[in-house]
């Protein structure tokens, strides 16, 4: 007898697929009034050998269907849960929402890599006006009115003595004026000349730096501006040319191998297979004479660079312009 | 300066490869710009720097490749042969302060024409204008010795004479202007130093002469004059004129004072050669001699400055082929300064003659080792950081950086509608700017992005999210320099930007939720939006930002009027908002100094939420909720936020729906659902009972 109810409940329970006849089918069997479940209510009306024997195989049967209506339980819900996950399938290819990150304007990238190699060597930051005095930008760095050095720089002018600051120098005087060395800093910001072309705008950013001591050298110059360039473009030959700027004596102008050639000499280089990249020097004894430092006891070095420049070299970009037109193509590769 | 090489091969025996002497003189300062190849022959272009006058001559270059190769200079060699007597003529320098010495030789006899191939040639190479054989004897001088020359026609010359002074200084003479080589006539004032002859300006000195006096093929008699004046002076003229000559280059950069005359009897030498004519005794008149300057050093401080070891013999054999006249004096050196190199003066020019011979290149690159602290400027720090911080925010939420010229038109203030009194029209103008859109410092940044929207959009671009954190410039009345403060400006444009989803990252709650962002994030207590005035923007759609009381920006949507103005074909719903960073920083500042930031416990009980829908007049402001729940004071409301605003369908005409959520919570109890029931009730009907409001259901 059994056997039957076994074969007809596995017959039963094949053609089940919702969970709700499942539940029927449970209850047939095995619920409060069930098959089995009364049958083994009417066990007690047997003998006890019988008892046994029969219980015995009732609930074996029980156990029989338990089993099989867990199994196609847990069937039928993987089944509903895939069934409703495949009606929840969304195109994972169309393009998320709009939190795409923005990005640093490369200009201020390059200042503010170069602002971490100089921290790096325990360089401080300064800034000072834009609009400046001529007594900052030209006078106290010994650049007197009516000198030709004056030429090297074309300068916007608001006032006879008031001008847009033509390099971020200035701000070693203002500094200068307020403290005593040991000094070491930089300034970065933007300055202006009265110059615009393919390679020239009349707005530019320009990283100054000033380090001074009682026995500073122009070994040390060199050895912390070699270390800064390798810092910024890796093991890249750097040579020193003297050159002049009347706030400094001996003046250099730097030059690193050319990275777009390797050296080996292309259009950016001129052929030269150099690439100027900074100006230096010492710190001229008259700029420390307007500080109103003692004479003769402190040396130094300073030394400026265009942030442009560095950043047209990192990033291969030809056209100094395209740093202030913000067209947003540009704008977003960085 | 170009240098043929032909050239300098009279003067320095150097048979180098091109290259290597290239980079020889580059690497001594005397940058090569390029070589070419003119008349068949290689020129150095050779950029020399405004210190190195010496070098504006093919004598001064070889100078330094003598000293650079240790060879021996060969300078030209000559001989007048024979010299008549005039005692008539006279030189008269009125100002010795702005002229220290003049000298002349009056030729006769001579016979104009044009120039042999030779000295044509040489002129070429060196970029000068082949005119006449006399004006290219006084060029090619001018070129191999670097000092300028200049020849009048004597007879030309009204009085047997030549005075050297200014306006001001030659009395009693009434001229406004001169009539220069180039056919321009020229204003001179008080100040400018002239040529004069018995009469009037014959030349502006060290600058141009005078067409009155010019030598052209009628000339047979010459006076070729070689001075020396104060370089101050030339430069000032030159630029007030605005005419810069090879001469005037020269002079403003200090020539040679004791060569003068070399240089002269050069020219006179070249001119009896070339166009014949007898050669006069030489006119010298120096009234006070310069001394020769004298620069003490110690090679031990010039080993220290650069960081080398040279040896006291190695020091003073490069100031010996620099022909520096060294003289030992028991603990240091004098060195006398050849009269070529007027830059020299202290010990650091000394130690850079030295460095630039010994080789840059040859000094070890030294790291400073042990490194004194240094003071460093917190304030600026802590500024800078809060900035950063903010720029940082800006590009996280999506943003692109971008950084615009600082310069801005007077008519963007137009544009702008700006009112006269307000304070973004005290700018800074330029006076000499390149264009008139950039003739003025900018006082705002928001019309430059709008400019960089415009352009964006005028290449199809969309979904514009910009921002610029700059300095604008305001001048102040009481001040040379004017106020700098840091403004951040954001713009955002709606137009084309379709997406698949619901979502509008472009519109003025877009961009109110990202100041909200960062001013809640620095914990400020007072902040608040108002209606804004500014006469750009949409008047329903913007606001002032008051943090504090204190006004630091607005925000909102530009007013369609003005996009008209900026050229937007399109109406796009452009959102901008700036911001004064420098004031926001000050009331921060504040707060930290005030209110230090501690720690704020928080309940671990379970909260209660309510939420409520209310109809309101369409007129009736969101804040009013949040105020009045705010003075209501209960201290079990942790949180209010309004969930959704709704008008339309179901709601009558003239009123809106606000529904919003308040959170209660205690600190020291589970609250029940019944004491928040009467709490929230009483709270609702309070709120009704004073804005007027109708419960929804």
């Amino acid at each position: 007898m059994e056997e039957s109810i076994k074969k007809d409940f596995i017959e039963e329970l094949n053609t089940i697929v919702s969970a709700q006849d499942l539940q029927n089918l449970k209850s047939k069997y095995i619920g409060k009034k069930g098959l089995i479940t009364e049958k083994i209510k009417n066990l007690g009306s047997l003998s006890p050998e019988e008892r046994k024997i029969q219980g015995k195989a009732l609930n074996e049967l029980k156990n029989f269907i338990e089993d099989l209506i867990k199994g196609k339980e847990i069937e039928i819900t993987e089944k509903e849960i895939s069934k409703s996950l495949r009606k929840d399938f969304i195109d994972i290819t169309l393009s998320g929402k709009n939190y795409y990150f923005g990005g640093r304007h490369p200009v201020n990238e390059t200042l503010l890599q170069i602002i971490d190699i100089f921290k790096e060597l325990g360089f401080t930051v300064e800034e000072g006006p834009e609009v400046e005095l001529d007594y900052y930008n030209f006078e106290a760095l010994n650049i007197p009115k009516d000198h030709p050095a004056r030429d090297m720089q074309d300068t916007f002018y608001v006032s006879e003595d008031i001008v847009l600051r033509t390099h971020t120098s200035p701000v070693q005087v203002r500094v200068m004026e307020k403290k005593s060395p040991p000094l070491r800093f930089i300034s970065p910001g933007k300055v202006y000349r009265c110059d615009s072309d393919v390679t020239h705008t009349p707005m530019f950013h320009q990283v100054e730096g000033l380090m001074v001591d009682e026995d500073i050298s122009f070994a040390n110059l060199k050895g912390v501006l070699v270390y800064f360039l390798q810092r910024l473009f890796g093991q890249i030959p750097v040579r020193f040319r003297p050159s002049f700027f009347p706030f400094t004596e001996p003046s250099t102008e730097i030059d690193i191998g050319c990275i777009i050639c390797g050296g080996k000499g292309c259009r950016v280089c001129k052929q030269t297979g150099w690439l100027e990249v900074l100006g230096a020097g010492m710190v001229h004894p008259n700029v420390f004479k307007f500080a109103g430092y003692p004479e003769g006891k402190y040396k130094g070095f300073a030394f400026g660079m265009g942030v442009e420049r560095l950043t047209m070299l990192k990033y291969r970009i030809d056209d100094i312009r395209l740093f202030f037109e913000n067209d947003i193509r540009f704008l977003r590769q960085f | 300066m170009k240098i043929p090489l032909s050239w300098l091969q009279e003067f320095v025996d150097i048979n180098l490869p091109i290259e290597s002497l290239t980079e020889a003189l580059t690497m001594a300062g005397l940058e090569v710009a390029s070589v070419d190849e003119i008349w068949g022959e290689p020129v150095f272009d050779i950029e020399i720097t405004p210190n190195r006058a010496d070098c504006l001559s093919i004598i001064g270059i070889a100078r330094e490749i003598k000293a650079l190769f240790r060879l021996n200079l060969k300078k030209p060699s000559f001989q007048i042969k024979e010299e008549l007597k005039d005692d008539k003529f006279k030189i008269d320098i009125l100002e010795p302060q702005l002229c220290f010495r003049y000298a002349g030789r009056i030729i006769r006899g001579i016979k104009v024409g044009n120039s042999p191939e030779w000295l044509r040639k040489r002129l070429e190479q060196g970029g000068i204008r082949s005119i006449n054989n006399v004006v290219d004897v006084t060029n090619y001088v001018l070129l191999e010795y670097g000092h300028p020359l200049h020849a009048f026609d004597l007879n030309l010359l009204e009085g047997y004479t030549i005075k050297v002074g200014t306006l001001r200084g030659v009395s009693g003479k009434q001229f406004d202007e001169i009539e220069t080589l180039d056919g321009v006539k020229r204003k001179i004032t008080g100040d400018d130093l002239l040529i004069w002859d018995g009469k009037r300006p014959i030349a502006v000195a060290g600058v141009m002469g005078g067409a009155n006096t010019e030598v052209t093929e009628k000339t047979v008699n010459i006076i070729i004059e070689s001075a020396y004046f104060k370089p101050e002076s030339i430069r000032r003229t030159s630029k007030r004129l605005g005419l810069s000559t090879e001469a005037s280059y020269r002079f403003e950069r200090g020539t040679d004072i004791e060569n003068l005359i070399e240089a002269l009897n050069r020219a006179a030498y070249l001119i009896s050669n070339i166009a014949g004519g007898e050669v006069y005794e030489l006119i010298d008149v120096y009234p006070n001699r310069i001394a020769v300057k004298e620069v003490a050093f110690k090679p031990d401080n010039i080993n220290r400055f650069l960081g080398i070891t040279l040896k006291e013999e190695e020091i003073l054999e490069i100031l010996h082929l620099l022909e520096f006249d060294v003289k030992n004096n028991k603990d240091f050196y004098v060195a006398k300064v050849p009269s070529h190199r007027q830059d020299i003066s202290i010990e650091e020019d000394i130690a850079e003659e030295v460095a630039r011979i010994y080789g840059y290149d040859k000094v070890t690159p030294q790291l400073p080792t042990a490194l004194k602290p240094v003071e460093e400027n917190h304030e600026l720090s802590e500024k800078r950081k809060f900035i950063n911080k903010i720029r940082d925010y800006m590009i996280a939420l999506g943003f692109s950086e971008a950084v615009n010229m600082s310069f801005m038109s007077p008519e963007d203030l137009n544009l702008f509608e700006i009112p006269g009194d307000d304070r973004r029209r005290n700018f800074i103008s330029l006076i000499n700017p390149l264009r008139q859109e950039e003739s003025i410092m900018r006082t705002m940044i928001t019309p430059v992005l709008l400019k960089n929207i415009e352009k964006n959009s005028s290449r199809g671009l969309e979904c514009l999210r910009i921002f610029e954190i700059a300095r604008v410039f305001i001048s102040k009345e009481d001040a040379m320099l004017p106020d700098e403060p840091v403004y951040l400006g954001i713009i955002t444009k709606r137009e084309d930007c379709k997406s698949p989803f619901n979502e509008d990252i472009y519109d003025f709650y877009a961009l109110k939720g990202i100041i909200e962002g960062f001013i809640k994030h620095l914990k400020f207590e007072r902040i608040e939006f108002v209606r804004s005035t500014e006469p750009f923007l949409h008047p329903g759609q913007s606001a002032d930002l008051f943090v504090n009381d204190e006004k630091i920006g607005f925000i909102g949507v530009i007013s369609p009027g003005i996009l008209k103005k900026f050229g937007f074909k399109t109406k796009p719903y452009i959102c901008i908002a700036e911001i004064n960073l420098e004031k926001l920083y000050e009331q921060y500042n504040q707060l930290r100094m005030k209110a230090p930031k501690y720690y704020v416990p928080f309940s671990n009980y379970p909260s209660i939420k309510r939420d409520t829908a209310i109809l309101v007049p369409l007129d009736f402001e969101a804040k009013n909720i949040f105020e009045f729940i705010k003075t209501y004071g209960s201290n079990l409301i942790e949180d209010v936020y309004i969930f959704d605003v709704y008008k339309g369908k179901g709601i009558p005409e003239g009123k809106q729906s606000i529904a919003f959520r308040i959170t209660y919570r205690a600190f020291d109890r589970t609250l029940t659902s019944e004491e928040i029931d009467s709490i929230h009730s009483e709270l609702i009907e309070k709120i009704i009972s004073k804005t007027g409001a109708q419960l929804r259901f």
